[in-house]
């Protein structure tokens, strides 16, 4: 039974690619954080290349350079709180 | 020589003579050392995502230069002292500078400058951008489907799972 509805789940299934390897006009750069903010939450916090679809490659590259946009102050550590 | 990037952040209330003095006093510092400056891009003030130093906005400079390992190190140490330099980072682009593959540094730095003066700086602002690709719900649901070991024991487990990530996100 709950194999029949695993089945019928798969059917929404999405393929995620990588944005830059489909795309190479991008560029992972510390210094962009508009770009760099896309693969962020709300929060700040880094989203997993297994929620992006992002090679392993990339997500390293990735993840370096918000690291360092974060010491930058360009990207937040955190979502600060607002009183 | 290495090729290297140099971010700092000043103190945003600085009249501008004396915000060229600081600049030309870590440049002149480089060159003394016999660094080579390629690129010298003034992003001018932005809001920082956080304090630093209670202060909420900087003025954020950047250097492209070559230099050798004590250049950067004096430079550095120089900022440390400096009360007016709130944040510093030096990057190695490069092991050797070679004009044929890094020559084009000029026009893409201005080209990657980030792209207001003030606002943006708040992570808190909820992102529009979700919308047009894919929004956290769907992501979220994708994850429980592709990990094997979740499916075996159902997908109401993998839902669950999905259900208590999503909300720990949004909490404040």
């Amino acid at each position: 039974m709950a194999f029949i509805r695993k089945r019928k789940k798969r059917t929404f299934h999405r393929r995620k690619v990588c944005r830059f390897c489909a795309d190479s006009t991008i560029k992972i750069d510390y210094k962009d954080p508009r770009t760099l903010r896309y693969f962020t939450t709300e929060r700040g916090k880094m989203i997993p290349g297994r929620i992006s679809g992002n090679c392993a490659k990339h997500q390293r590259e990735l993840s370096v350079a918000i690291k360092r946009a974060r010491i930058l102050a360009l990207l937040p550590f955190t979502a600060t709180q607002v009183n | 020589m290495r090729l290297y990037e140099t971010v700092f952040i000043m103190v945003p209330d600085l009249p501008d003579e004396e915000r060229d003095q600081i600049i030309n006093r870590y440049k002149s510092v480089l060159v003394d050392n016999g660094a080579e400056m390629l690129n010298l891009d003034d992003w001018g003030r932005r809001r920082l995502a956080y304090e630093i130093k209670k202060q909420t906005k900087g003025h954020y400079v950047l250097f492209e230069h070559t230099a050798e390992p004590k250049a950067v190190s004096e430079m550095e140490r120089q900022m440390r002292l400096d009360d007016q330099i709130i944040r510093f980072l030096t990057v190695k682009v490069a092991d050797a500078y070679d004009p044929a593959i890094h020559g084009t540094r000029p026009e893409g730095g201005a080209a990657r400058k980030p792209e207001d003066e003030e606002g943006q700086g708040d992570g808190v602002k909820p992102r529009a951008d979700w919308d047009d690709e894919s929004g956290p719900e769907d992501e979220w649901e994708d994850e429980s489907e592709s990990e094997d070991g979740e499916d075996k024991e159902g997908p109401g487990k993998g839902r669950n799972k999905a259900a208590r990530k999503a909300p720990a996100e949004e909490e404040k």
